[in-house]
């Protein structure tokens, strides 16, 4: 009877190892010569360990992998679960799509090697127990989609790569110390064992940070926009579709929401996303290429997102309910979103879907994301009211006013992204797109069904099947529906939309680049230091030889002479002498 | 009695072989100084050899300064090759520059 | 043949064949070195196998017993250092072996690469049995002549160059040596005075705070520290490692200061740990403190790459010095693990960083940071080895250096000693600053660039600093297995068997 039991282990080992592994051995057949042919046309393949992972491990196995990175464990639980579900498809979707548009690129294996980098990252935080190992992987993930998004270095996508590689590296920062001061007892936690006694708001906030810039959260949104309209539209399938899902799962993992209440820390969390929510909606409506225009939907829900987050802080039961819906919320956004640039990548390829097919399918993932009843989003939507008035007193009542006023925003910015998708003329539309239609029609099949399939959204779905619900859900959608339908007869005219709003440089002293300002100000203010410091210290002659020969320079040569090493080698000694002696006679 | 003295006359000629080491410039005298710590060190280590409670003498400490004594002469030996070839470097620059100088004084 | 207990003898006693009969043989003198290395690693992996097998080993040569006989003998530390001498010993003879066959095809001064490579074997080999001989011997008057025989052939290694600069270097390396060594023998003496035994194992369950321990602790550790260049005694180190060969810097500074920190570490960890007060370890702390931030200082001034990469060497060493007090008084055995940990990592970064160096002097003629733009261009392995080798300096994960750095982390901060910590992170930032002041000249393509010729041979080159800077670099990932060695080592009644 033991036999069987070790022989699971063993499978569980190995089934849970190669889910971030397999990415990762493909990854090294990309980068060598004789391999990377074979390696390049099993790309799609490198997601079924996820998906078998997903199907055939039961829930509650836990595998200690003792001999990796400071000791780590795996485990594929309730909420890991339906983000592995989640992220494998995605991931699935984006890869058939590599697979099909990069069969002739020259640089199709670096490309390969980076998506299949970050695909292993974003896989193996899901699993990672540990707080180190889940670290390591979002590392992992985070700068290799650098590459993704500056995939043909141009000067463009550098420009993009290079505002996305700063956020990351503070990210990155936020989430080192963050790791420090979880471990300052001498042990580092395991994730499910954050004590909620050493969360700090200093804790939050570093929290914030790190996952934040992942989900374009408001001060670290700038490197949205700019990469999901750089990268490769499947690349910025996953990075709109499953990669900001990590960030969700960050909070999700890190806060212990539902054992903490932090009342300060959660007005910040939706003061924070409710700027997000209706930032990402004006933004988006000035945005004319639909990735950028998606990336402001992206913003705006992820506000949605903190928004649920900040109720959790409120109190322990809203935390409880709060942990539910963001991950359901992360699901909704993620189908509907990965759809969205599906039926992106197949326009953008030169696919044929007649008219009204063509705005049927563009349509259900949009006014899924806007809360029409019936999707998904309506259920989420109607969940989301029941948080808020968990919330009591005045931040019921924001909540009873603000979630109208974001639906309907919601609403004109999906139908502002529909019409751009649908107007978008194809850059270069040769090869084969009966594989991007064939896998937009899926995504499309997958947003519709899932609502009614999944076991976790059948209360949801009953509840907002009830008349008050649905007509609760209904009127902002339809305010929205018609205001957007006046913008657009009336010339979809925006004060100041004539300047480029594409420009880089624009966007930077716009609002939406504050931050960049403030950083690039920093570092004018620090290279305008050091050039002001230079020019002055060619003047100072005495100055710069003190410098010079003085200076460090100097006492190096002074700790070069034989007398001065006699000197410190007899002071050494004595001290040691000394110090042991003393304490002999103690 | 004249146990200790042997160790204090060791660990005396340790000290001055180091401070010659450490204070004459030229190479030959610092390995000379060399020669001398090790010399003071094989001093204290024969006079550790005398016991006072047998008769017999160790001989462990013996075969350690022989072994010591192969030691310092092959390092003595190493050093004196460096110093040469130092010192015929010095002497080829020299050269150098006097010629330098006197083609110079020619041109002139 | 070999019977499983004298395998312990192999990776002192081939070498040492290696070096004498590549001395006679002139011709073959690379294939019976680079066998000689192979054998070695094949030997350690063996050893490190009877350890998970049966625990650590002890094997009297010539058949004579402590405290008479001389005694060899396996732990985890020791197992580390075999381990890791025995891999960067393959690949620095195979990057020798390119190093050499390059300057040799290159016309100008005829004859001098053929005698550097004659030369260069023999002592290299002799360099691997003294350091093997320092990590498994059991008995410090027998660890003393390795260190005598590390000191000399390192010294003729470092001279092998011939240039004026590096025979003075070599001569005061060997001096310095020689100081540091014979304070050692002195520590040595004043032992035996006290105790009448020369074997480790028997001090360590003798030893206890006696003025005789103390005085040979003092001269032992102040000659240690000399010889393992800690600031402020660090003087020999840069000019002997910049101004040598390629290969000859990446043995010293990886390999041969690792010896006598080894040394150091045995001592006040293994066998004295006991007679040791806390003030004693925070001094050795101060030192660290000091090399970090003197040598990161110093590396951010230099203006010729391998010297850079020997002032990062300093301050590196110190990050092994500063675990001192915090393993003492973390109580927790698995920081000074990290120290070991740390300088094996250290090892295989600085041996891939000098390599890469040397490639590139090779290529160029000359290391000049300010002039070293768009090497990627030609040398892309190369560029990328440094910069892989970087990441381990300065720490990021998941390299070695980010395990050490943070298991000395998190043991200053639980330990309340926030000065430590503070001297961590400064001295992480001082390594990414000159790190990339390297870096960002290699990868930076300017368009002026002129165009150099890959040499058709460079493989040699160019593969074995890839592969052990990505060894440093992926370590942090299978760290538990060496932290675990080292565990199991130190204390021998918790041996444990993997997958037991």
């Amino acid at each position: 009877m033991v036999f069987p039991a070790f022989q699971n282990v063993i499978m569980h080992t190995l089934g849970l190892s190669l889910v971030a592994g397999a990415p990762l051995l493909l990854m090294a057949g990309c980068c060598l010569r004789p391999l990377r042919e074979a390696s390049f046309r099993l790309l799609p393949l490198s997601v079924l360990p996820a998906l078998l992972a997903v199907l055939f491990i039961p829930p509650g196995v836990e595998v200690e992998v003792g001999w990796f990175f400071m000791g780590g464990a795996m485990e594929l639980d309730a909420m890991g679960r339906i983000f592995l579900t989640l992220t494998a498809c995605v991931w699935l979707f984006a890869a058939l799509s590599v697979h099909e548009k990069f069969r002739q690129d020259p640089h199709r294996f670096r490309f390969a090697g980076f998506f299949l980098a970050s695909m292993s990252g974003n896989f193996g935080l899901i699993l990672a127990r540990d707080v180190l190992g889940f670290y390591l992987f979002f590392a992992l993930m985070s700068f290799s989609a650098y590459g993704l998004i500056n995939h043909n270095r141009t000067e463009m996508t550098r420009k993009a790569g290079r505002v996305y590689l700063v956020l990351v590296f503070l990210s990155e920062l936020a989430m080192f110390t963050a790791l420090v001061f979880l471990s300052a007892r001498g042990e580092t936690p395991s994730i499910s064992a954050i004590p909620a006694a050493d969360f700090s708001p200093l804790l939050l906030f570093l929290l914030f940070i790190a996952f934040g810039v992942k989900i374009g959260a408001l001060p670290l949104q700038s490197w949205m926009a700019l990469s999901y309209q750089q990268a490769p539209i499947p690349a910025a399938t996953a990075l709109a579709g499953a990669m900001v899902n990590a960030g969700i799962l960050g909070w999700l993992r890190f806060i212990p929401l539902g054992h903490i209440v932090l009342p300060g820390g959660g007005i910040f969390f939706i003061v924070m996303g409710s700027l997000a929510a209706i930032y990402g909606v004006i933004f988006g409506l000035y945005q004319d290429k639909p990735g950028r225009a998606l990336a402001s939907s992206s913003i705006s829900q992820m506000g949605l997102v903190t928004v649920i987050a900040g109720y959790g802080l409120l109190s322990d039961e809203a935390g409880q309910a709060a942990l539910t819906l963001m991950a359901l919320f992360a699901m909704h956004h993620s189908l509907a979103k990965t759809s969205l640039f599906l039926g992106y990548d197949m326009i953008d390829r030169g696919g044929r879907v007649s008219g009204i097919f063509l705005l049927a399918g563009l349509l259900l993932p949009c006014l899924s994301l806007a809360g029409f009843p019936l999707t998904s989003g309506a259920m989420v939507k109607g969940a989301l009211k029941e948080l808020v008035a968990m919330g009591g007193g005045s931040w019921y009542l924001f909540g009873k006013v603000f979630l109208p006023i974001s639906s309907m925003g919601t609403t004109v910015l999906m139908l502002h992204c529909a019409r751009l998708l649908r107007q978008h003329n194809r850059s270069n539309g040769e090869g084969n797109t009966t594989v991007a239609a064939r896998l937009w029609i899926a995504s499309i099949a997958l947003v519709a069904a899932t609502p009614w399939l999944w076991p976790p959204l059948h209360n949801l779905g009953r509840h907002s099947l009830q008349w008050q619900a649905l007509a609760q859900s209904l009127w902002p959608v339809a305010l929205g529906t018609v205001l957007a339908l006046v913008w657009f007869a009336t010339g979809s005219r925006l004060p100041a939309r004539n300047r480029d709003v594409a420009d880089f440089d624009y966007l930077a002293r716009s609002l939406s680049g504050g931050f960049m300002q403030i950083l690039v100000a920093v570092t004018d203010f620090f290279a305008g230091l050091r050039h002001a410091m230079e020019s002055w210290l060619s003047r100072q002659e005495n100055l710069r030889d003190f410098i010079r020969t003085r200076g460090p320079g100097k006492w190096e040569k002074v700790l070069g002479r034989w007398s001065v090493v006699y000197l410190f080698y007899l002071l050494i000694c004595i001290f040691l002498f000394i110090i042991m002696y003393g304490t002999l006679y103690s | 009695m004249t146990n200790m003295l042997y160790s204090f006359t060791g660990l005396i000629l340790f000290v001055f072989g180091l401070f010659a080491l450490i204070s004459c410039p030229h190479p030959l005298r610092k390995i000379l100084g060399g020669n001398v710590m090790s010399t003071g060190i094989f001093l204290f280590l024969v006079a550790t050899s005398y016991r006072t409670d047998t008769a017999s003498i160790d001989p462990v400490p013996q075969a350690m300064v022989l072994t010591g004594i192969v030691v310092s002469v092959s390092i003595t030996a190493v050093a004196l090759v460096l110093a040469t070839r130092l010192q015929q470097s010095a002497n080829r620059a020299m050269n150098r520059r006097e010629k330098k100088n006197e083609g110079g004084a020619a041109e002139g | 043949m070999v019977s499983a207990e004298s395998w312990i003898a192999v990776p002192v006693v081939v070498p040492l064949a290696a070096a004498l009969l590549s001395f006679l043989v002139r011709r073959g003198s690379l294939f019976i070195s680079l066998a000689a290395a192979i054998i070695n690693v094949l030997a350690a992996a063996i050893l490190v196998n009877q350890f998970f097998v049966s625990g650590p080993a002890q094997y009297a040569v010539g058949g004579w017993d402590p405290p008479l006989g001389i005694s060899l003998r396996t732990d985890g530390p020791a197992l580390i250092m075999l381990v890791l001498t025995g891999l960067t010993g393959v690949a620095i003879s195979l990057y020798a072996w390119g190093y050499f066959s390059f300057r040799i095809d290159q016309p100008a001064r005829a004859g001098r690469p053929e005698k550097q490579e004659r030369f260069f074997w023999p002592l290299w080999m002799l360099q691997l049995t003294g350091l093997n001989g320092l990590f498994l011997s059991g008995d410090i008057f027998n660890i003393y002549v390795t260190l005598e025989l590390i000191g000399v052939s390192a010294a003729g290694l470092a001279a092998l160059s011939g240039k004026s600069a590096s025979i003075t270097a070599a001569l005061r390396y060997l001096l310095v040596s020689l100081l540091g060594s014979m304070s050692y023998l002195l520590g040595v003496v004043f032992l035996y005075k006290t105790y009448g035994v020369l074997d480790l194992g028997l001090l360590q369950k003798m030893a206890g705070p006696t003025p005789g321990v103390i005085a040979a602790l003092a001269v032992m550790s102040v000659g240690l520290l000399l010889k393992t260049a800690i600031f402020p005694m660090h003087f020999w180190l840069p000019p002997a490692h910049a101004n040598a060969l390629a290969p000859v810097s990446a043995i010293l500074s990886g390999l041969v200061v690792k010896g006598s920190f080894f040394l150091l570490f045995r001592l006040w960890f293994d066998i004295f740990s006991p007679a040791l007060p806390h003030t004693a370890f925070s001094l050795m702390g101060a030192l660290g403190a000091g090399a970090i931030l003197w040598g990161g200082i110093q590396a951010l001034r230099q203006q010729r790459l391998k010297l850079l990469i020997a002032y990062s060497t300093i301050s590196q060493l110190g990050y092994l010095l500063i675990a001192f007090p915090l393993a003492f008084t973390g109580g927790n055995s698995q920081t000074w693990s990290a120290v070991l940990f740390m300088a094996s990592g250290h090892a295989c970064a600085k041996i891939a960083m000098f390599m890469s160096a040397g490639t590139i002097m090779l290529h160029l003629g000359h290391d000049r940071i300010r002039e070293l733009a768009g090497i990627r261009a030609y040398l892309p392995v190369t560029a990328f080895a440094y910069a892989a080798a970087g990441v381990n300096l300065m720490g990021l994960p998941p390299s070695g250096g980010f395990i050490g750095k943070w298991m000395m982390l998190i043991a200053s901060l639980s330990t309340h000693q926030w000065l430590w910590a503070l001297v961590l992170l400064a001295g992480s930032f001082l390594a990414v600053a000159y790190v990339f002041r390297v870096v960002e000249q290699l990868f930076v393509i300017p368009p002026d660039a002129p165009f150099i010729e890959r040499h058709p041979r460079a493989g040699l080159l160019e593969w074995p600093a890839l592969i052990l800077a990505l060894i440093s670099l992926l370590m942090g990932l299978i760290a538990p297995y060496p932290l675990r060695l080292l565990d199991t080592g130190m204390a021998p009644q918790v041996v444990q068997v993997i997958g037991g």
